[in-house]
């Protein structure tokens, strides 16, 4: 059938871009020479024994050739390597720090998708209000916002002056608030998860008024009234639904935006997640840790992106037949 | 297809001795724009009778759409209905509440759009937007609506109707979508179908079946049909009085026999002789040319002075100019607003 | 119009730098009387920061390397852009499909992620070559990846202008009387393509001045430059005791990223007759 061959033809692409971006990390990696080799320029006392030792023991004594593909071998079956930095499997890492960035980045992304639904259709029903004019500017201006800009005012205000949220960390480290992990987890995703939300609010809620108007220009919604059904219906019902549709396509491409700049926002908030492993990988030269943590993105962006696809697929039915 | 105004036998039925079905009584549509107000509708009079079609005849831009529109209480933003009523069974539709308006929308007077392939909801398979509407009008189960729509469906000649009912818009020819719009139109059996330009965007030949099958249903089931069009062809074939507007004015109504044998306003003339006809040839050269009605449509924001119409016409003297016509009974059923015909006038502030 | 005053605002500062800045950037004196993290005064009026610069004169001298970052970030991306952009919806077919992807696939790399590595890795490369030498060389490399890492949404642009203004009647009319494809492309259809594209470049050029910001907030930015980035790196540790040195750099790189998005929005409604009315 033409969805199943749709899907398949995604996916077959979707391990085309993994191979691709894999060769240019893996060639940007090696591209400086030997690691190890930089690592310990600084410590000239080193045995070329123990440097040999090394080099066995990352596998740098192999052929380029036989390295990546050992490698690309080794991930694919979720073996990343051994982090320099920790002496750590890289797979268990990235699951630990990746679980502290998902636990910001999808609440905030749902938080903010149920407010820019709700301040979007109110601006898109009152088109050229007041209200509108107000909502349309405060997004304009919240989208140019720098997400770290919105992350330093919050703990500014929150943290250092009102002294509510923790400024940093996804756990403290003393006392837990109320003696429980929960809450104390909890406490410490208030300011992080509030800065990226305020970021994709704005976006989407954009996104979602300039939709929404142009769907309610359709004369499919003038007939909906004119059969009778009531407003608030037709909006809901055949308004959003059409609407959501490019809304969708955008979260795919929010997700990626947030996975990709997740290094700041973790720095902002000191806060453990797979972006503040990233910079401390790259400061230290941690070379598997780069490459897990940038396939691991990569992958996630191309995997969200063949999700929404499909999704599309099953939410507009004009898809189904091409 | 319908170049030639002929004459159905139908258009000749006069059904004045029936109560109107509908009245609407100095009726005023404003669009508010930053270049002042523009009366897209400006005081009109007409009334629809029981099981009559009315022909609102009109180029684009006459307020006809506007007209249909606000007989429902539906012209869109920025346009408001300004002032006026519309009385239909017995009450006037303007001191409605809302809700009181929604279940007159779609139950009692339906509306079938110009455009099927828009006015189809692309999201929603037809089955369920239909059956949507029946439900809530009718407060049935799901599947007795189905069964409704179905049942239409097989009247307005979709076959199939079972798998069609799954179907989404664009997998639906534009004459199909088009029937799917009527059924839709006819679900709760109204007594007023208000049909805007319902086949002007479709081909030929179809539109000679949606007009059959309009034509049809509406004896089948006694209802009233108001038609929107600038096709003078439909109107001939299709109603039984015809209303001609002109720049948001009413500028004649009468049966069709009337309006086609013996019209009166000079727009309605110029209206007619500018149908090409089957029986002449047209060329280039002068005397053989199709005739045009001059000048261009009036701009709303700044209309003419006095008869919105003078500008253009053969007949204006310049008492066109200061005097606004008002629609006068210059015989049984045949109203015109020209001061050439007599019409009474009223001064230009 | 707020967006194009704000940007003239930026030009102005950026322009008249040494004569607009109370102190050389470079100057640290006020270590001696005021002392580091000094609250905002008279004489400091941002106050001074973690290494006792003063924080107006480095967010001032600022503006010109903001400007420098996203002028040739997007230089370079435009150059790629429409050239890619116009050979695909110029000519079309199996090279149109192929750069398609090729562009699909850029527009799946997490960027961002990428260019914190290159730009790491290409600071050790450099160690020891000939290239260490030249002036700025890791602004450079920034504004260079920026520039190659940021054509893709360009090319689209460029690939559905082209697509839709070769198929217009005045360029069939052009072609008729015997105008070279050289001469149709330039003449033609790239001023008609300008106003979608002049569009993508202003957000493209924002974009870009977030993205210095951002890798140089990393601390992977040009330690020789002056630039609101590194400002911020040096001094967001110390943002609890000295608040004005992180506020001031991050708000003007708000006021320069929300001039460039709103001139991107004020153009894209001028430019659209439908939007008009």
């Amino acid at each position: 059938m033409g969805i199943a061959r749709y899907i398949i033809r995604r996916l077959l692409f979707s391990i085309v871009l993994i191979l691709g971006v894999s060769i240019i990390i893996f060639s940007l990696i090696n591209a400086i020479g030997n690691p190890i080799q930089i690592l310990l320029a600084e410590r000239p006392g080193i045995s070329p024994e123990a440097l040999d030792a090394m080099n066995r023991y990352y596998g740098l004594d192999q052929p380029i050739l036989v390295r990546y593909f050992s490698w690309l071998g080794h991930m694919a079956i979720g073996d990343f390597g051994t982090s320099i930095m920790y002496n750590q499997p890289v797979s268990e890492m990235l699951r630990l720090w990746g679980w502290e960035t998902l636990k910001i980045q999808v609440p905030a992304i749902l938080i903010a998708l149920v407010i820019a639904t709700l301040i979007g259709v109110t601006a898109a029903l009152r088109q050229y209000s007041r209200t509108d004019f107000s909502v349309m500017s405060a997004a304009l201006l919240g989208q140019s916002l720098p997400g770290f800009f919105v992350g330093i005012l919050l703990i500014l205000i929150f943290s250092y002056w009102l002294g509510w949220t923790p400024s940093y960390g996804a756990y403290s480290t003393r006392t837990l608030l109320f003696n429980s992990v929960i809450a104390d987890g909890l406490w410490h995703m208030i300011l992080p998860v509030a800065m990226l939300a305020f970021f994709n609010t704005a976006t989407l809620t954009l996104l979602m008024r300039s939709n929404l108007v142009d769907i309610l220009r359709n004369d499919f919604i003038m007939a909906a009234r004119a059969s009778g059904l009531p407003e608030r219906r037709v909006v809901y019902r055949h308004a959003l639904r059409n609407a959501f549709i490019p809304v969708l396509t955008y979260l795919g491409i929010l997700f990626g935006l947030m996975l990709g700049t997740a290094p700041v926002t973790e720095t902002v908030f000191t806060w453990p997640g797979i972006g503040f492993l990233y910079i401390a990988a790259i400061q230290q030269l941690d070379y598997p840790v780069i490459m897990a943590v940038s396939m691991t993105i990569t992958v996630m962006l191309i995997v969200t992106t063949l999700l929404t696809d499909i999704a599309y697929v099953f939410i507009d039915p004009r898809m189904r037949l091409e | 297809m319908h170049s030639t105004p002929a004459l159905s036998s139908k258009a000749a039925l006069p059904a004045e001795e029936a109560p109107p079905l509908l009245k609407a009584e100095d009726l005023h549509v404003h669009f508010r724009t930053g270049a002042g107000i523009v009366r897209a509708v400006n005081g009109i009079d007409f009334t629809v009778r029981a099981k009559e079609t009315l022909g609102l005849v009109g180029e684009s831009g006459s307020g006809k759409t506007i007209t249909s529109l606000s007989l429902l209480r539906l012209v869109p933003r920025p346009a408001e209905i300004a002032g006026g009523r519309i009385h239909f069974n017995g009450r006037d539709l303007m001191t409605l509440s809302e809700r009181e308006m929604q279940a007159v929308r779609g139950k009692h007077i339906a509306m079938v759009f110009q455009n099927p392939a828009y006015s189809l909801n692309p999201i929603l398979s037809v089955g369920d937007q239909l059956s949507e509407i029946y439900v809530w009008h009718e407060k049935v189960s799901r599947q007795a609506a189905f069964d409704r729509v179905a049942e239409l469906f097989n009247l307005v000649g979709i076959t199939d109707a079972k798998t069609r009912l799954r179907q989404f818009p664009h997998e639906l020819s534009g004459g199909i979508k088009q029937r799917v719009c009527i059924a839709r139109a006819l679900l709760c059996n109204p007594a007023l179908i208000l049909a805007d330009e319902p086949t002007t965007n479709l081909d030929v030949t179809i539109q000679s079946q949606i007009l059959d099958l309009l034509d049809r249903l509406k004896h089948r089931f006694g209802t009233s049909m108001v038609l929107v069009t600038h096709d003078m062809g439909v109107v001939a074939r299709m109603a039984d009085r015809i209303a001609v507007m002109y720049a948001g004015r009413m500028c004649e109504i009468a049966d069709a026999r009337t309006i086609f044998h013996n019209p009166q306003h000079p727009y309605t003339r110029a209206l007619l002789t500018s149908l090409p006809r089957v029986d002449r040839r047209y060329s280039e050269t002068p005397g053989e040319r199709l005739p045009v009605i001059g000048g261009r449509p009036p701009n709303l924001a700044a209309p003419p002075s006095g008869c919105p119409f003078h500008d253009r016409c053969v007949e204006a003297e310049p008492a066109c100019q200061a005097f606004v016509p008002q629609m006068t009974e210059i015989g049984p059923g045949h109203a015109v607003s020209c001061l050439r015909r007599g019409s009474a006038g009223i001064p230009v502030q | 119009m707020l967006g194009l005053s704000l940007i003239v605002f930026v030009v102005v500062v950026a322009v008249a730098a040494p004569l607009l800045a109370p102190y050389d950037p470079n100057d640290q004196s006020a270590m001696l009387n005021f002392g580091a993290r000094a609250a905002p005064s008279l004489l400091h009026p941002f106050g001074t920061d973690r290494m006792g610069f003063d924080v107006l004169s480095r967010v001032i001298y600022g503006a010109p390397t903001a400007l420098a970052v996203g002028l040739g970030a997007m230089l370079v991306a435009s150059v790629i852009g429409v050239v890619i952009g116009g050979l695909s919806g110029y000519i079309g077919g199996l090279s149109d499909e192929l750069m398609m992807r090729f562009t699909e696939f850029f527009l799946v790399i997490p960027v961002f992620i990428v260019i914190l590595a290159v730009v790491r890795l290409f600071g050790i490369i450099v160690v020891g070559t000939w290239a260490e030498r030249i002036p700025h060389i890791n602004l450079m490399t920034i504004i260079v990846l920026l520039g190659l890492f940021g054509w893709p949404p360009i090319a689209r642009i460029t690939r559905a202008e082209f697509l839709r203004l070769k198929q217009m009647e005045f360029v069939e009319a052009a072609r008729c009387i015997g105008a070279t494809r050289r001469d149709i492309v330039v003449r033609h259809i790239l001023p008609n393509a300008m106003p979608s594209l002049v569009v993508i470049i202003a957000i493209g050029i924002g974009g870009a001045i977030l993205a210095e910001a951002m890798v140089s907030f990393l601390g992977f930015g040009d330690p020789k430059a002056v630039s609101w980035g590194q400002l911020l790196y040096f001094n967001y540790e110390s943002l609890k005791v000295a608040p004005w040195a992180s506020i001031a750099p991050s708000m003007a790189i708000f006021i320069t990223v929300l001039g460039f998005n709103l001139l991107a929005d004020g153009l894209s409604d001028a430019f659209n007759p439908r939007l008009k009315q």
